[in-house]
């Protein structure tokens, strides 16, 4: 357990919740020590931090089976000349 | 609606550079991602693939002009937002959830305690637990009931995931696509990343 002096200021959760979506977007050496006081001092905000960081990790899978092959990227370019000639031709 | 086919390109414009990039690594890193934006404005996905592919053409056809002040995809991403825009004012619709102002509602509305409580500004109905296991093993059900989460987020709500979540857009890019503020891009985020949280938790409450 880290000892942390008077001089780190003390935030409430409401204060927490809202520096959430810039921790998820940072790495954890960048977080500072009012926040990892918090963290310390309070297991529910570091549950909803762990829900926030679990829930990037589950969007990054979202799109994941839609990557385009080779084949599809030809495909999508010949549509786009196709669709460039239907225009204009 | 053009799906893609397996046929290999006709002429050089595969090889064709936009903003120094090759079109087909673009076309590869964000033809699916401007489907998915596209579709948050229109109403089917194959009004969204033709509304990408008019920002294909547009990007080709302005791709001299494109300067590199702002990211290729910034770039890319304001060209769709246009043509799905048409695309939609050509479908005359109004969507329920534009005229609601639901979207403004604190996902975390009633699980602090209020002003004048003791415990004032700290949970009254904490988090109970994560969604991932210790080693982050990702189900492909808990993918799928998220993607299903996602799509029923409000519009702007959706964009902005996709823009930050799935595209990886900074802040100041996402911003400027969305023509939104930074306060308001930080307070967006907060809300869609927030309900998306909420469906997550009320999952693991069943």
């Amino acid at each position: 357990m880290t000892v942390y002096d008077n001089t780190v200021p003390a935030i409430d959760c409401v204060d927490f919740v809202r520096l959430v979506d810039e921790l998820v977007d940072s790495h954890p050496r960048q977080w500072g020590p009012i926040v990892a006081k918090h963290l310390e001092d309070c297991p529910p905000c570091l549950v909803y931090l762990q829900q926030m960081l679990d829930l990037k990790i589950l969007l990054s899978h979202v799109f994941e089976g839609e990557k385009l092959t080779d084949e599809h990227i030809a495909g999508v370019i010949n549509a786009i000349n196709h669709f460039r000639k239907g225009r204009h031709g | 609606m053009v799906t893609p086919v397996a046929v290999p390109p006709e002429g050089a414009e595969s090889q064709q550079l936009v903003g120094g990039i090759p079109l087909a690594s673009l076309v590869r890193d964000f033809h699916r991602p401007m489907v998915n934006f596209a579709r948050t404005m229109v109403n089917s996905t194959a009004v969204a693939e033709e509304a990408v592919q008019e920002a294909w053409v547009q990007v080709l056809q302005s791709s001299d002009s494109f300067e590199g002040r702002s990211s290729v995809g910034t770039w890319l991403f304001g060209i769709v937002k246009n043509t799905a825009s048409r695309h939609r004012r050509r479908e005359s619709r109004i969507r329920d959830h534009e005229v609601l102002t639901a979207d403004n509602v604190d996902p975390l509305s009633g699980r602090m305690q209020p002003a004048g409580h003791p415990d004032a500004g700290h949970w009254s109905a904490p988090p109970s637990r994560r969604f991932l296991p210790e080693d982050q093993t990702v189900a492909s059900e808990l993918v799928g009931f998220v993607r299903a989460a996602l799509d029923a987020l409000p519009e702007r709500q959706r964009q902005l995931i996709i823009l930050r979540d799935l595209v990886g857009t900074s802040a100041e890019e996402a911003a400027e696509i969305l023509q939104l503020s930074a306060e308001a891009q930080r307070a967006l985020l907060y809300r869609a990343r927030g309900n998306l949280r909420n469906e997550l938790e009320k999952r693991y409450q069943r």
